[in-house]
């Protein structure tokens, strides 16, 4: 079972450092993480930036990672920057 | 009217500022004012010119401008408040006051003393510093009148977030000057470890984009973030200028990136292998290069191709296979849940699923010439042996299909050449005498007919005698003496296990192989034989195969609760069931332009339960030159389809070759479209012989049908 | 969800045509009439964009705009600034304070929507 991160509401520049820190740490312990991204409300582009770090980190240490269950919020702003690496991953998910 | 109380409270603090002004030039001696009164004197001409822009009082603007300017040089010490000055910036707090009072009043604000007052402010201020209002530069902004095509490239600099500028930010407003056609991130210099900054701009974003718009308004879209950024913009009509300037930009990374998004648009195109500059004097050097590797590719053809392991591409098609299931369920959902945008990206989905299904697919197609090049020296051969003189004719060797077919179509094909040689063409002194040429012809020919490919094994020879073969297949037993068959039946009857029409059992036939093994190896390639022949002239053996094993387009139909495939290759068109009233029986056959069209109802023939509903459609099926009629009850439409094989358990099943999942997880059965119509046609032919007058049309003795033609 | 913006100016007349405009695009409008009123609605509100003028009674716009990028939960927040001055070291000067954007006093509301937009939209 991966180990599972449910984001909280508000993922913007105020919150992406301790993100970061987070999702790194977690990084660190689980060989499989599973990001739930239904919460999000609100994400910018320093929201995003972490979740597009989370996608290179996790390759890099060989962990597994499933970004799932995208909010409208989080689906709108990957199609209004054209954020194709996070669309992939989803669809990824989607599929399995 | 809130504008009114706007205007109430402007007028109101207007005249406090300029009692505040008034007060502070009498009272203050010229080396006794503070800077706060200084400060204070500066932002009642600033307040009062802030406040009348937003009322378009541009007299007041203008004027108090001025003013502002006199104040400004006086705050940073550049001015001292003397007699003179005190007396100019006096009769400014006067003119400003008049100009109000008559606002107020709702009259036009007269030029009174303006003039004289400016120029003696004029005087006062170094000649350098006085900017005019530039509100009027930054209002007008020139329209163009129709939509324009732009291209940028957007290297936001690190410090945007930071600065409270997301892009985000930038590409909404950019979407409502016009519309956003395509957009993509590059993140190239995003790292993957720990000097990852939270708070740093990574992302750069290409951008087509077409709207009303100049150059200069669009450049001002991105203006607060200029900063340690760099934007490049260019009309769609600078391409080539635009991509050299955006794709060099950044490191090679972010080159690689952006040159695939550009790639991707169909805007860019790799030169050769890696020239990363599509300048004028690259392309000029470039021309030998080209001529030089055409021609190092002429001299290897060979080493252009990939020998890959068959096995890697069934894996492949299977994943491609899963892959259309899967688009196809997510195009069903986000119909189902009436969500545009998304609809319109699974449709882009599609297509792209459809290349690739295409592309995939097109992988292990290859030319049947591979197999049929075999033939000549097995036609040598065997005319050797057996003393005939055979001239081998191979027509549409190009003709592509399934490798895993070609494969398994060698032996079958043999099968059919030897068979045509052998028990085919006549010797030579039976040829004579019925006045044909001495050497024999065989035909092989290949081609492609609605969705399926078709090889014929042809020879000139004696033709199949249906009394003999009927004659032979009583004595060996196969089929009881007082079997009714036609013409078709008694040919197939030489596919039948042990079966053998020479009366002289050759070397090369009747080695126990006979051509029921050739009627097996074609049905499992979901495949079918048929036989023309004519006596004295010549036998046609008519191998009819799918394209591929793996996937097919589908078309949705609805009986009862279930749901059926049919292959979209074979469907002709739809229509309604023509509505009798006053009939309750249901109509063997319709007459559809003219033509008998004999009906199939899919439910009676599946034993399906439940009632047809009032509407029944037909879909008109054809193979070959049979068409039919299916009766069904709701038609759903097209729907891409991988075949499933059925277990063995199912595999007697005549009408049905396959099942596949729909999108929304059910299962369909795929009907055979081949054993429909023989069914069909076979019971078409059984009423006639019932009836005892084939001839007569159908629509003579049953009247209900006569008016069934061309139900649309 | 309307965006709420921060409107600080000394001119009553000022902030309210401001106020009408945003919000008859449809943002939401707190109001401060210097920098040290504006500091004081920084308690934990959720402001989308600050915009203020620069020449301000108590505490001018520049000492504002500091105090704002030093503020854990307010310093990611767009500043525009409402300047008459034209001269370029201001705008340096607010630049390198972290400021992102100036609107140039006088300017009509189509104007200033125009540059909000460009940061937030309602």
């Amino acid at each position: 079972m991966p180990h599972l991160i449910t984001l909280a509401a508000e993922q913007t520049i105020y919150q992406a450092p301790a993100l970061h820190q987070q999702l790194a740490a977690a990084l660190r312990e689980h060989p499989q993480l599973e990001i739930d991204l239904s919460q999000i409300e609100e994400i910018d582009s320093a929201g995003a930036q972490v979740l597009l770090w989370l996608q290179l980190a996790a390759a890099q240490q060989s962990c597994q990672l499933t970004l799932s269950r995208p909010s409208q919020a989080v689906l709108e702003f990957i199609r209004l920057l054209g954020l194709q690496q996070l669309q992939n991953a989803l669809e990824a998910a989607d599929g399995s | 009217m809130d504008l009114e109380l706007a205007m109430q409270s402007f007028l109101q603090e207007s005249a406090e500022l300029l009692e505040q002004m008034e007060s502070i030039l009498l009272d203050a001696e010229a080396d006794s004012i503070t800077a706060e009164q200084l400060g204070a004197l500066f932002r009642s001409m600033h307040t009062i010119k802030g406040s009348a822009g937003l009322f378009g009082l541009d007299e007041i603007v203008h004027f108090t401008h001025q003013a502002e300017n006199l104040l400004d040089q006086l705050r940073d010490g550049h001015l001292q408040l003397d007699a003179e000055l005190s007396g100019v910036l006096l009769r400014s707090h006067d003119h400003v006051k008049a100009q109000l009072a008559a606002v107020a009043a709702g009259q036009p604000i007269a030029p009174g003393e303006q003039d004289n007052i400016l120029a003696d402010i004029a005087a006062l201020l170094p000649p350098a510093d006085m900017p005019p209002p530039s509100a009027e530069a930054y209002a007008s902004s020139s329209e163009p009148a129709t939509d324009s095509e732009w291209l940028l490239s957007l290297r936001f600099g690190p410090d945007v977030l930071r600065n409270g500028m997301d892009p985000a930010s930038f590409v909404r407003y950019l979407a409502t000057l016009g519309q956003i056609q395509a957009i993509a991130s590059c993140c190239s210099s995003l790292p993957a470890d720990d000097s990852f900054d939270a708070e740093r701009n990574y992302l750069r974003l290409e951008v087509q984009f077409c709207g009303a718009v100049d150059g200069e308004q669009l450049a001002s879209v991105f203006a607060f973030a200029c900063e340690g950024s760099q934007f490049i913009i260019s009309p769609r009509t600078e391409l080539a200028s635009h991509l050299q300037q955006a794709l060099q930009a950044g490191d090679a990374a972010e080159q690689q990136s952006c040159r695939d998004i550009w790639q991707q648009w169909g805007l860019w195109q790799p030169l050769a292998d890696s020239a990363p500059l599509p300048t004028a004097s690259v392309a000029a050097d470039s021309l030998p290069t080209v001529a030089t590797t055409a021609d190092s590719k002429a001299r290897n053809s060979e080493s252009r191709f990939i020998k890959v392991e068959a096995g890697k591409l069934d894996s492949l098609i299977n994943l491609v296979g899963e892959l259309v299931i899967a688009g196809a369920a997510t195009n069903l959902l986000a119909r189902s849940h009436g969500n545009s945008p998304l609809l319109e990206s699974t449709v882009v989905m599609a297509g792209l699923i459809e290349q690739i299904r295409s592309h995939t697919l097109a992988m292990r197609m290859v030319p049947i010439g591979e197999t049929f090049s075999r033939f000549p020296r097995v036609v040598r051969d065997v005319g050797h042996e057996l003393g005939k003189s055979i001239k081998l004719e191979i027509s549409g060797a190009e003709t592509e299909l399934d490798k895993s077919m070609v494969d398994k179509l060698a032996d079958p094909l043999t099968h059919l050449v030897r068979n045509a040689i052998d028990h085919g063409i006549e010797d030579v002194q039976q040829r004579r005498a019925a006045g044909k040429p001495e050497q024999g012809h065989v035909w092989l020919n290949a081609y492609h007919e609605s969705g399926s490919v078709v090889i014929e094994v042809a020879d000139d020879g004696g033709g199949l005698d249906p009394q003999r073969i009927l004659a032979k297949a009583i004595q060996r037993g196969i089929i009881s003496s007082d079997a009714m068959l036609g013409e078709q039946d008694i040919y197939r009857l030489i596919f039948a296990a042990g079966f053998s029409t020479a009366e002289r059992i050759s070397n090369l036939s009747g080695r126990g192989v006979g051509l029921d093994v050739v009627q097996k190896n074609i049905e499992t390639l979901r495949g079918t034989v048929e036989i023309d022949s004519e006596i004295g002239l010549g036998t046609t053996f008519r191998l009819r195969l799918p394209l591929t094993l793996a996937i097919i387009d589908g078309f949705l139909v609805e009986v009862g609760s279930s749901t059926f495939v049919i292959p979209l290759e074979t469907v002709v068109e739809c229509m309604e069931l023509p509505a009798r009233p006053g009939c309750t029986d249901m109509p063997e056959r319709l007459q559809l332009r003219g033509e008998i069209l004999p009906l199939l109802y899919l439910r009676q023939f599946l034993e399906l339960d439940g009632q047809a509903g009032r509407r029944q459609n037909v879909v008109v099926i054809q193979t070959g030159a049979s068409r039919v009629g299916l009766v069904v009850d709701a038609l759903q439409g097209e729907f891409q389809t991988v075949i499933k094989p059925l277990g063995s358990l199912f595999r007697h099943l005549k009408a049905i070759s396959g099942s596949t999942i729909l999108g929304n997880g059910a299962v369909a059965l795929i009907l055979d479209v081949l054993a429909l119509i023989q069914h069909a046609t076979q019971q078409e032919a059984g009423r006639y012989t019932l009836e005892q007058d084939p001839y007569q049309p159908a629509g003579n003795r049953q009247p209900h049908n006569n008016d069934m033609s061309s139900g649309k | 969800m309307a965006k709420t913006i921060l409107v600080v100016d000394d001119s009553t007349s000022l902030r309210l045509v401001v106020k009408m405009t945003l919000e008859g695009a449809g943002y939401d409008v707190i109001e401060a009439a210097d920098g040290q009123q504006a500091l004081a609605l920084l308690d934990g509100r959720k402001i989308h964009l600050v915009l203020s003028d620069l020449n301000m009674p108590v505490m001018n716009g520049l000492s504002l705009l500091a105090q704002i990028k030093q503020h854990p939960d307010y310093r990611f927040t767009p500043v525009i600034m409402l300047t008459t001055e034209t001269a370029e070291h201001l705008q340096r000067q607010s630049q390198q304070s972290g400021s992102c954007a100036w609107v140039i006093k006088p300017f009509e509301p189509p104007q200033l929507l125009d540059a909000i937009a460009r940061l937030i939209l309602p």
